[in-house]
């Protein structure tokens, strides 16, 4: 409701109030991109806020802003991952139906009540395990687990089929699964010391 | 029974909405009603999923980083102005204004030679005063943005407006010192006061030597970059006038 006031405003002063009204979730989605390296992510967000505001003509829809700025922060991210090979950072291959189908049916039963793990000290172990994952597989398990977007909208930031949004967010969370499950183990080690 | 369980899970896989309900998806169903290990998969898959949204930190944007993102957009938007019709005769009549008072300051100049220093310093002052008004007398406010703007509609060149730690921000306002026009931006520092000033006129290129000079009580630390002179002046110890001005150079390299 607010957004269409705003638009109605100077452009670059709409532009301003959308992009402060979501940078909180953009610059910590920065952050995780880049593994946590706070001055590659402020360097992602810029880039990122640059492109928005040249472009920010072509948001038609304003209750979009938020996809559509995570877009672009997406794939600025990925075009600079996979450009140049910059950054040391894996990239992974996404596998195809059949790969996918046979992944799926290997997956062992969850044990370890990870709830009873500290949340701080669970945090940071995921941290960690994100930090791990290839770059694709971080963004579609960032975008879509904690960020909430539906495997819809992060198959379009990402420019691939929802599909292999799907194959990306299996494999991430099974890499996470290792590391939640290894820091409740951990978790009850220590406590039964 | 693998493959079973591997396409029941694909055809059943979390979050993608209400599914058309194919023999395919049905059979998936039905198999999943009867198969513990499916049933424990597509709980996993939600467990997880619950517990990354539930346990990821959310650390916000720090003031800084915030503050050097609406800067550069700030530049962008400076940059990509194309000035409106409008906008061109206000700066024609702005330039014809100018350089009526060019005029002026040169004609008091010359009866200033004639008639004493004393009284040229008096109506070179009264002639700056007057162009000072004319373009406004200043800004309150502590935003960064809205008095990088003001500045922006009122300068020939753009002013980065610098942000400083324990500094709070109070407004700004403009400069016409020795026919040069400026700006000035105060802030409170420790409770006491401290001005930039961004005067045009000063060295080529980025000279990063800050100069420390006082007077009257006040200590500046001056340095020059792409033809404009920056200073910042307050009773503040040299050291700590020099940090912020390193500071200063630190973002508008940044």
């Amino acid at each position: 409701m607010g957004l269409h006031l705003k638009r109605s405003k100077q452009p670059a002063r709409a532009f301003e109030e959308v992009f402060a009204e979501h940078l909180d979730a953009l610059y910590r989605t920065a952050l995780r991109l880049c593994r946590g390296h706070e001055a590659d992510a402020e360097d992602l967000l810029q880039d990122s806020a640059l492109r928005s505001f040249t472009h920010f003509d072509q948001l038609k829809d304003p209750s979009s802003a938020r996809a559509w700025l995570f877009t672009i922060l997406t794939r600025t991210h990925l075009n600079r991952v996979r450009s140049a090979g910059r950054r040391a950072e894996a990239t992974s291959t996404d596998l195809d139906e059949r790969a996918f189908e046979a992944a799926l049916a290997e997956w062992m039963p969850m044990r370890s009540p990870a709830e009873e793990v500290e949340r701080r000290q669970l945090g940071e172990e995921l941290v960690k395990a994100l930090d791990q994952l290839p770059a694709e597989l971080r963004g579609a398990v960032w975008l879509v687990d904690v960020e909430g977007f539906t495997q819809r909208e992060a198959a379009g930031m990402q420019d691939v089929p929802e599909g292999t949004v799907a194959s990306r967010l299996f494999r991430g969370r099974r890499q996470l699964r290792i590391a939640l499950e290894a820091a409740a183990r951990e978790a009850r080690i220590w406590r039964n010391q | 029974m693998t493959m079973q369980c591997g396409r029941a899970r694909r055809l059943l896989w979390p979050d993608v909405g209400p599914r058309e309900a194919t023999a395919e998806v049905l059979g998936a169903r039905e198999h999943a009603s009867g198969c513990e290990a499916c049933q424990s998969f597509l709980h996993d898959m939600l467990r997880i999923q619950g517990q990354v949204g539930h346990i990821a930190p959310r650390p916000t944007a720090p003031v800084e980083v915030r503050d050097r993102l609406f800067q550069a957009i700030a530049r962008a938007r400076t940059a990509t102005k194309a000035p409106a019709p409008a906008a061109r005769l206000r700066q024609i009549l702005i330039a014809g204004i100018a350089a009526l008072l060019a005029l002026s300051l040169s004609l008091l100049g010359y009866l200033a030679v004639r008639g004493g220093s004393g009284e040229s310093n008096t109506l070179g002052s009264i002639v700056e005063d007057r162009l000072r008004a004319e373009k406004g007398a200043g800004l309150v406010s502590s935003d960064s943005l809205q008095v990088a703007q003001w500045l922006a509609e009122r300068l020939p060149f753009a002013v980065q407006v610098p942000l400083f730690p324990e500094a709070r921000l109070t407004g700004a306002r403009l400069l016409v010192a020795n026919h040069q026009s400026g700006a000035v931006v105060e802030y409170q520092v420790q409770g006491r006061g401290l001005s930039y000033y961004v005067l045009s006129g000063g060295g080529v290129g980025l000279q990063q030597d800050v100069r420390l000079s006082a007077g009257n009580g006040y200590r500046v630390a001056s340095w020059h970059d792409a033809g404009l002179t920056h200073a910042l002046v307050g009773i503040l110890p040299g050291s700590k006038l020099r940090e912020l001005a390193r500071y200063c150079i630190h973002q508008m390299m940044v």
